[in-house]
């Protein structure tokens, strides 16, 4: 069977910048950063940089929509984040070729405390039943799909969906990724000493650590291109075979995943102009990636990480960092990576410090995460020029 | 067509291989002692395993019984042997040992050993550090197992993402409640045809 | 200072799940992150509770931590020259 293309027809963000694709769009071409310092005991003992939601915003906008209090604040941030998705197009949500991918490191972990979980059947701290919450409020027919594979959980959703459009299986796949920030990641990245003192700064010589943030991303995948001219080509996910929750010295997995991925979009690695990093900002993690361009030969290559806009958004980065990606091929311009100022990894890789403008046609997205996984996909714009 | 090479269940504390009861534990009702029974019945030399959380060990014991006499890594190269699991509670019986070391602020001392553990696919993480594999790797979450779907899924990684290998099944640990059922599949080794009928035989016959 | 040795090694392996390990197979001397123990990264994390879980004490600085965690005889100075 030929396999079919795959396009990327609809995408939104709900984060610290913003509640729309457009306003989170806005802010980051102003370069600015949704990481500020809170006070929350709810969130973490002592005060802490991180890019919340705002919440009473969202409040407002929930009762807006009629999302009741039989969801919890995950699944409506998700619900709405999809349904934002959908407003303008006219797909059937509840037909059979209709699919639910979801993506979430933690989902209802908040439910582990007794108190808030008697408001809601108690099988919902399960991934299972929060995911079947969110694509039965659209009325879709089918189990959704659940990954939670770390932070590179985004990416392999993205993957999974492309493979079932591609295969015939599926026509359009919702993939929705998200997670909320909680005392329980918060307090675990804590014991890890693995956050920075401010807001982070990929890449960057004095880079001390990753800065947390909470977002929903909706990209809407089909095999009907409906005027969009973004495709997804292909992707890959690699173990690094070393530690669980460090990254390999020699980018192992972060290799095998990239070059799996430009050979399954029958590119070579050459071709690939624009990277997203995962870029977290810790000395280690920045250093593997800067090691694996390295490998590919890739170092003059325009290479960002979005981790200073938002924080790391766990399930929901490679989502909403892949659909920033796609946006600004869009828009003919590749975006700076907030935060760093002096190169701070050994290879000369070249990280995006002003937003350039150019137009390209094929981007490469990474991310990497606990367990040693490493993940890749790469994008297509159709109008960009090599 | 691609193969199920060797097949292995542990549940109700007993494990098989391929069939065959090859321990039935009755010492104690501990999931954690039984386990490291199983660990000594395989002669495993390995420290890490002791730090592990259960869904980590119950999944490293479970490719340890699958690969035994199997040497996966001369046959095929590293990063062609992948690793694919589901289950329906995720990392929840670590999430919540995780949560009692920060719920009680009078006495709150989170734990990183503990903390590291909390994402399901860590156990993924775990078996291909002992073994070496730099294939794909996969986790979904399913109220339960969907055949269909993890046939379909491996199958795809072996036609069109390079990968001759792959670790695969359900590991589930919530408290006391437990099963693992995992199975190895290649592309020309093995009595059992892969099929989505064939994945759901193992997981319905007590063997 | 012998008696706090022991009393150390008893929680160092109860915490880091050192399993098969008496305390008497632990030599204070020894460095704790050679491939004797197999101590990682996330092991020292752990000591840094254990100090402050047990013994009320936190480190100040990142880099007393690699001189504190040399040895079990390290780590009771240690706490002997801070306890309150």
């Amino acid at each position: 069977m030929m396999k079919k293309d795959v396009f990327v027809i609809a995408n939104q963000i709900v984060s610290a910048l913003g509640v729309s694709l457009e306003e989170n769009m806005h802010r980051i071409e102003s370069k600015k950063t949704g990481i500020s310092l809170i006070r929350n005991q709810n969130l973490s003992n002592e005060p802490l940089y991180c890019a919340p939601i705002n919440w009473t915003r969202m409040e407002a906008l929930f009762t807006e929509y009629n999302l009741s209090k039989d969801y919890t604040l995950f699944e409506k941030l998700m619900i709405y984040t999809a349904k934002l998705t959908f407003a303008d197009l006219d797909i059937d949500l509840s037909a059979k070729d209709c699919l639910f991918v979801i993506s979430t490191t933690k989902g209802n972990i908040s439910l582990l405390d007794d108190n808030l979980a008697a408001s809601y059947p108690s099988n919902r701290i399960h991934l299972w039943a929060a995911a079947e919450a969110i694509s039965n409020y659209f009325g879709n027919p089918n189990p959704p799909l659940i990954v939670s594979n770390a932070c590179v959980s985004g990416v392999v959703a993205i993957n999974l969906a492309t493979s079932l459009i591609s295969s015939g299986k599926y026509k359009n796949i919702v993939v929705l990724g998200g997670d909320i920030l909680s005392k329980f990641v918060i307090s675990g990245f804590q014991s890890f000493q693995s956050l920075s003192a401010g807001v982070c700064k990929p890449f960057d010589a004095d880079r001390d650590g990753l800065s947390l943030g909470e977002a929903a991303g909706c990209m809407l995948l089909s095999s009907e291109a409906k005027g969009s001219k973004i495709k997804v080509l292909g992707g890959s996910t690699h173990n690094d075979a070393n530690h669980i929750s460090g990254p390999s010295r020699t980018a192992e997995g972060f290799y095998y995943a990239a070059t799996s991925a430009i050979k399954a979009s029958n590119l070579n690695i050459s071709d690939i102009e624009y990277i997203s990093a995962h870029g977290t900002a810790t000395p280690y993690n920045d250093e593997m990636e800067a090691i694996g361009i390295g490998r590919l030969g890739l170092q003059k290559v325009p290479v960002h990480s979005l981790k200073a806009y938002w924080g790391h958004s766990l399930g929901a980065a490679g989502i909403i960092e892949s659909i920033a990606q796609i946006e600004s091929m869009r828009k003919k311009i590749l975006l700076p990576t907030l935060g760093y100022e002096k190169h701070g990894v050994s290879e000369p890789i070249n990280v995006i410090s002003n937003t350039k403008e150019a137009s390209v046609q094929y981007a490469l997205k990474l991310a990497s995460g606990f367990s040693g996984v490493n993940s890749s996909v790469v994008f297509q714009n159709m109008e960009g020029k090599r | 067509m691609s193969r199920i090479s060797s097949h292995i269940r542990i549940e109700d504390f007993k494990v098989w291989k391929n069939g065959e009861l090859i321990l039935d534990y009755n010492e104690t009702r501990e999931l954690n002692k039984f386990l490291k029974a199983v660990y000594k019945l395989l002669g495993m030399k390995y420290m890490k395993f002791f730090k592990m959380d259960s869904l980590s060990k119950m999944g490293l014991i479970g490719a340890e019984l699958l690969l035994d006499q199997n040497s996966l890594m001369e046959k095929y190269k590293a990063e062609e042997i992948a690793v694919v699991l589901a289950n329906a509670s995720a990392s929840l019986d670590v999430d919540r040992k995780y949560y009692n070391t920060i719920k009680d602020a009078e006495n709150y001392f989170p734990s990183p050993a503990l903390f590291v553990y909390t994402l399901p696919n860590i156990v993924l993480g775990e078996i291909c550090i002992r073994h070496g594999f730099k294939g794909e790797n996969a986790f979904f979450i399913q109220k339960e197992l969907d055949s269909d779907f993890i046939y379909d899924y491996n199958e795809d990684l072996l036609l069109q993402k390079d990968q001759n290998a792959i670790i695969s099944g359900w590991v589930e640990v919530n408290a006391d409640s437990y099963k693992a059922v995992m199975y190895l599949i290649e592309k020309e080794e093995g009595d059992i045809k892969h099929l989505p009928n064939n994945i759901k035989s193992l997981f319905l016959t007590q063997n | 200072m012998d008696e706090l040795i022991q009393k150390l090694k008893g929680e160092i392996i109860e915490v880091l799940n050192l399993e098969d390990i008496e305390p008497d197979d632990i030599d204070e001397k020894d460095s704790l992150f050679n491939d004797g123990l197999g101590l990682d990264s996330i092991d020292a994390l752990e000591l840094i509770v254990l100090l402050d879980r047990n013994y009320d004490l936190r480190l100040e600085k990142d880099e007393e931590g690699i001189k504190v965690f040399y040895s079990v005889e390290s780590m009771a100075k240690y706490i002997t020259a801070h306890k309150k």
